[in-house]
């Protein structure tokens, strides 16, 4: 089964911002980073949120040189093992998409029970698809116009389907058969 | 709003003219959307691409400050154009030569100047306006209200809106949406210097008579003449004619127009009250500061700007001593001389609803959970939920029932742009926050999205003449102050024209605005006023400095509020 | 998890929600099937409760009556009926010296509601006497 991913449809979007609130809420609990994984993204005629499109061979797995990012085909994702992250940025770079950022946090340097100091922790910050969340990804939920939707692959085989049907739809009158026109 | 705002799905034409749905009013911009999806043809006028211009039909950038120039040459082109719908004009308004004879002197070509509209392209526009079989709703927002000759430019948009029949029938009419939940509220229930709750005019005898003896005060107590406005207050502190202002939930100092001069206003006043829910800028500067309960804490009924009374309801008990604002007013008229009790919200609502016969049938059961009530809305029966369009069959609130067309020659700004002040400042909103910003600068989500400085939104090519780069702290000053943002460089708005959001503390737009307001109105002209803006080399500096400032406000405003940490020392004020 | 009905406090759209309460805090804003809003929400009306348990990410709710001594005085916590007496006696003064009409009032637009503001508007017009009653429609 293929990697999910998240689309917009920028025609809907009105680029209010709600995906992004519903993100960082949904990801401000359990110490995770109260900071949206997706953003959205406006050009002279368009505006859109851009977020991981969870490659099925992903620039940012590879280039990861400790396997902080791994593919998780368990869940259909590009996953992270944020406790391996050393922030080198080598995703950020990597990501074709923008859609990867290295975030650092002070946190307490602690073996055992004791504590030494503090040191700056990198965590990488991308979308996760809210796999813990049983209603699915927070930011499709919220989409007031429904301009988001989660992307799999029989979405995707029924969007090629009727992409060739629409295709094929004119060229019956390229035949050189007479009659075969007929739709 | 003479349309609802589910309505507007069914419109088959949905014109704005200064209105930005996608910023102000996400939901309301929804509705375009899905009425765009079932067919809907959709024209966008504004000086700014903004969101909705991206799926309409046509989009027209106007000039700043031209609008009357622009809807009188649109009348023209109905005109000419034969777009225009005799009979109803005949049948259902007055003045319609009087109105033609100034509409006539403004065509599509001897206004493209003052509007910066190819003919053309608005003449295409007022046909697909005016001829859309379904019907047109025409939409605006503050970009009509807050300018200089707002009250002609709504004069304006409702009589085109009756010369082309698109008011009056169904799926059309004119949809002014409310900036705040409930401003509607607010006007309905008499906060207006000039109307009792359900607009019953203060200057009417009998509107008088009726609430004296409602209320149990000899008739010669109420009042006889229309009172003063809000934006005028500083003013009139400073002219020794009002003494005391009792400022409930608001916070002037952020939202009114030139602020620094209204705070220096507001200090000479021999007593400023402030009820509200945070220590806001207004609170500072108070004497007295009663803390009411908020939102989530009270039950009540809120106004959408569809005219629709829906019910809320308290989910948590109030924080330490607040009380509800009805039981403090209540509370202190007692103390006057005036007693007043209510037990709960309903008995107040009642009471008012057998005072104003146009709410008289929004009853509480009525809207308990996802009910709803539609003003006018008469009947008491559980079924009637009222009237989602005004007016249909041409029937108008004026004495003959007629609509009165009126047209108004053009007037240029108060404050053009000149060599020293070369841009012009406008306001608008930010989409994550609301208002002055006490609510939303305190949810954690939509502080992280959008914090100060704010921004100030800047055409890419007056930024490169400026040396500003995109998203470098710059300084932004006029006549009246100066104040340093975030440059935000957004091809979509017009060149010449920067726009700030005026929820920023820091970065605070009402240091620059100007402080005019028209006649009729007294609404302030929020939408033009003259600046300029410069790029600041140590970007270091500057964001320490911006850093350094919001530090020291929210801390000078939590000393304030840290005096509530200690009881009261029991010695009476007064002694 | 307890949920109370109610109307979003922010713009004019009149979107219904639940507020979701655990533990006597509300953590949580939920659509409803509103007239208007239709099961949907914005960004203001999911995410734009959480100022009711005071943050303090901006300003601290006000929780008691404050007052100055003198002008120049701090702000002191004060009983209510300390502080309702003397909004009550000054308001009484400056009305007996100046007349009604040197007393303005401004209603609140926000989260008051319609029952705070007509009541608002009745102390105005049946104690004090004036029509200086106006809100924020113009801002």
């Amino acid at each position: 089964m293929a990697n999910k991913f998240i689309v917009p449809d920028p025609g809907v979007c009105i680029g209010c911002k709600t995906c992004m609130a519903a993100c960082l809420a949904k990801h401000d609990r359990g110490g995770e980073m109260a900071i949206p994984r997706l953003s959205v993204t406006y050009t002279l005629t368009v505006s859109a949120p851009v977020a991981c499109h969870h490659c099925m061979d992903a620039p940012c797995v590879n280039a990861c040189p400790v396997g902080a990012l791994y593919e998780d085909p368990a869940n259909h994702r590009v996953a992270i093992r944020q406790e391996r992250c050393i922030g080198c940025r080598s995703c950020v770079m990597a990501c074709p998409f923008g859609a990867v950022d290295i975030v650092t946090r002070t946190e307490p340097l602690v073996a055992g029970c004791e504590v030494f100091g503090t040191h700056e922790k990198a965590y990488v910050i991308k979308c996760d698809l809210c796999v813990d969340r049983p209603e699915g990804p927070a930011c499709v939920q919220a989409c007031l116009t429904k301009s988001l939707r989660l992307m799999d692959e029989d979405e995707l085989a029924r969007m090629q389907a009727q992409k060739r049907t629409d295709a094929v739809a004119g060229a019956g009158e390229l035949s050189s058969i007479a009659g075969a026109r007929i739709a | 709003m003479s349309v609802s705002i589910p309505g507007l799905e069914d419109a088959g034409c949905i014109m704005l003219f200064g209105y930005n749905p996608a910023a102000s009013h996400p939901i309301v911009a929804r509705r375009i959307v899905r009425a765009k999806q079932k067919g809907a043809k959709i024209i966008v006028i504004d000086p700014r691409y903004i969101e909705t211009a991206r799926i309409a039909d046509i989009y027209i950038r106007i000039n700043n400050g031209s609008n009357i120039a622009f809807l009188n040459a649109f009348a023209n082109a109905c005109v000419e154009g034969g777009y225009i719908d005799k009979e109803f004009i005949e049948e259902h308004t007055t003045g319609f030569d009087a109105w033609y004879e100034t509409i006539k002197k403004y065509t599509p070509e001897n206004t493209q100047k003052i509007t910066g509209v190819d003919p053309a392209t608005l003449r295409a526009a007022a046909k697909m306006y005016a001829t859309s079989e379904t019907g047109s709703v025409l939409g605006y927002g503050m970009g009509v209200c807050q300018q200089l000759q707002n009250v002609e430019t709504v004069h304006t948009i409702a009589s085109l809106a009756c010369v082309t029949h698109n008011i009056g029938r169904p799926n059309s009419g004119v949809a002014p949406v409310r900036g705040q939940n409930n401003v509607q509220g607010s006007c309905d229930m008499g906060m207006l210097p000039n109307m009792y709750p359900g607009y019953q005019k203060v200057t009417d005898p009998k509107v008088r008579e009726k609430f004296a003896k409602a209320w149990g005060v000899p008739v010669e107590k109420l009042s006889d003449h229309i009172g003063y406005r809000l934006t005028d207050v500083g003013e009139n502190a400073a002219a020794g004619k009002v003494h005391a202002f009792y400022n409930f939930g608001e916070d002037p100092l952020q939202t009114e127009p030139d602020a620094d001069e209204l705070k220096k206003q507001l200090q000479g006043l021999d007593l400023l009250i402030c009820q509200d829910i945070f220590m806001t800028q207004t609170c500072e500067i108070a004497d007295v500061i009663l803390p009411g309960t908020s939102w989530g804490e009270h039950d009540g009924v809120f106004s959408a700007s569809d005219r629709t009374f829906q019910r809320f309801t308290a989910a948590v008990p109030p924080k330490g001593e607040c009380r509800h604002d009805w039981q403090i007013f209540s509370e202190i008229s007692t103390r006057m001389g005036y007693p007043m009790h209510y037990e709960n919200t309903k008995e107040i609502w009642d009471e008012m609803r057998s005072l104003c016969p146009n709410f008289y049938g929004a009853t509480y059961e009525k809207m308990e959970g996802l009910g709803y009530a539609q003003w006018p809305i008469t009947s008491t029966d559980p079924d009637d939920h009222g009237t989602p369009t005004l007016f249909l069959g041409g029937t108008f609130t004026t004495p003959d029932h007629k609509a009165h067309l009126m047209a108004h020659d053009w007037e240029h700004p108060t404050e053009l742009p000149d060599e020293d002040y070369p841009l012009i400042l406008c306001t608008v909103r930010e989409v994550g926050h609301y208002s002055c910003r006490s609510m939303t600068g305190n949810c954690k989500a939509l502080s992280v999205l959008a914090d100060e400085p704010g921004f100030i939104q800047i055409h890419p090519e007056d930024a490169a003449a400026r040396g500003i780069e995109d998203g470098q702290i710059v300084r932004a000053w006029s006549r009246r102050g100066e104040t340093y943002t975030r440059a935000h460089l957004n091809p979509r708005i017009n060149k010449g024209t920067v726009y700030m959001t005026y929820q920023w503390w820091v970065g605070k737009c009402n240091r620059l605005t100007l402080h005019h307001t028209d006649n009729r109105s007294h609404t302030p002209e929020d939408k033009f006023s003259a600046c300029n803006v410069e790029a600041i080399a140590d970007q270091t500096w500057a964001e320490k400095h911006v850093a350094k400032e919001y530090a020291e406000l929210k801390g000078r405003l939590a000393d304030e509020a840290a005096a509530q940490e200690v009881a009261p020392k029991g010695e009476p004020v007064l002694a | 998890m307890e949920k109370h009905y109610a109307v979003c406090p922010y713009c004019g759209a009149g979107c219904k929600l639940n507020l979701c309460v655990e533990d006597g805090k509300v953590v949580k804003a939920e659509a409803l099937d509103g007239i208007t809003n239709q099961g949907e929400l914005c960004l203001k009306g999911l995410e734009g409760f959480d100022f009711i348990n005071d943050t303090k990410i901006l300003t601290p709710r006000i929780t008691h009556p404050m007052m100055r001594r003198t002008k120049d005085a701090p702000l002191e916590r004060v009983t209510w009926d300390e502080a309702l007496d003397f909004v009550a006696t000054k308001l009484s003064e400056i009305k007996a010296k100046y007349g009604p009409d040197s007393i303005m009032l401004t209603g609140s637009s926000r989260g008051p509601g319609n029952e705070a503001n007509y009541v608002m508007q009745k102390f105005t017009r049946a104690c004090i006497g004036t029509n200086n009653i106006d809100n924020c429609a113009r801002t």
